[in-house]
């Protein structure tokens, strides 16, 4: 006989802290979840700073940042500013004024030598000027960045120094899981779905202190740079991630959309 | 690219940071052309009368802004 462990309300703490602050009520959810957390917590993986599973299907459940579900900005709540489409599949941002603004400040919150940040998308678009990740200060070469299709066909990513810390190369396919990576003061690396694809070793430490604006997903500020990637996961960390914790990172983050029914 | 009504200065100062719907907030935008506009999903999302004047607008097709933004990604 198999008997469902969760029927009994037996969920992890911080997931059930989770859901009763979100109000998540769906068991295929909050199974889906509760294993994606007991997974991270068996791998050593429950570093995040900030992680909204978009569970719930409407703003003010995927607005909750699952590892602090607090409805604040000090607690790094998501604030959606302009036109999104929220749903079971996740945030579809407009791509004309969608912005969602985490409250983290990279100058603040992140680190120069252990940091990853992550974003799960579902839709493949063609190559604009729309960006997934981003802390942009207006000026000068400081600036923490993912824009998975730029105008010229080419990823780009960027994590404190634009000018000697930029891994570009082309992508054919916007779709996937997302992970730029901070191993020390000298090495980052992004990855797609578990996989490395660029790499740069020199010291971009001077750069974080000058991100002194919000971390944003779905564009570059609320005025630029504006993206129409679905969302169905984001994440951020003050831990570096090696190449096996990265797969390790996707292959859970993959199990948990698959088994919300919404994976690439 | 989506569609947009055309709002005053006045009008984006007004809406700017407001809810239009549970948790999301106006976000009034310039063109390529500096006219400021708010999004189709803010129209259609927005059931209140407090801004009434956005539902009488026309809708029609976004220009987004361009060539400032291609300098600043190139770094």
């Amino acid at each position: 006989m198999i008997i469902n462990p969760y029927i009994f309300g037996g969920y992890d703490a911080d997931a059930q802290a989770f859901f009763t602050a979100a109000g998540i009520t769906s068991v295929t959810e909050k199974n889906a979840y509760n294993t994606f957390i007991l997974g991270l917590k068996s791998n050593s993986l429950y570093t995040q700073q900030l992680l909204l599973p978009f569970l719930g299907g409407t703003a003010s459940t995927h607005k909750f940042n699952a590892v602090n579900p607090v409805d604040s900005d000090a607690a790094f709540r998501a604030t959606f500013g302009g036109g999104w489409t929220h749903s079971s599949t996740g945030a579809l941002p407009n791509g004309t004024n969608a912005y969602a603004d985490t409250h983290m400040v990279p100058s603040v919150d992140m680190s120069d030598s252990a940091q990853h940040l992550s974003i799960y998308l579902r839709t493949n678009t063609a190559g604009a000027l729309s960006s997934d990740l981003a802390s942009y200060t207006g000026a000068g070469s400081n600036i923490v960045q993912l824009i998975t299709k730029f105008t010229d066909g080419n990823i780009y990513a960027d994590m404190y120094n634009n000018s000697t810390n930029r891994i570009s190369l082309a992508n054919a396919d916007t779709r996937g899981f997302y992970c730029l990576s901070r191993e020390s003061t000298t090495s980052f690396k992004l990855y797609r779905n578990g996989v490395q694809i660029g790499t740069v070793n020199t010291s971009a430490v001077a750069g974080r202190s000058s991100c002194t604006n919000n971390f944003f997903f779905s564009a570059r500020s609320a005025a630029t740079f504006f993206s129409n990637r679905e969302v169905a996961f984001v994440s951020a960390a003050r831990s570096a991630l090696s190449d096996s914790q990265n797969l390790t990172y996707y292959n859970l983050v993959q199990a948990l959309e698959t088994a919300l029914g919404r994976q690439i | 690219m989506g569609k947009v009504i055309e709002i005053t200065e006045a009008q984006a100062l007004e809406l700017k940071g407001k809810e239009y719907t549970k948790d999301m907030y106006f976000n009034p935008v310039q063109d390529e052309k500096g006219r400021w506009v708010i999004s189709e999903e803010e129209v259609v999302q927005y059931k209140k009368s407090t801004y009434s004047f956005i539902k009488s607008a026309p809708l029609r097709e976004h220009e987004a802004k361009k060539e400032e933004q291609i300098k600043i990604v190139k770094g």
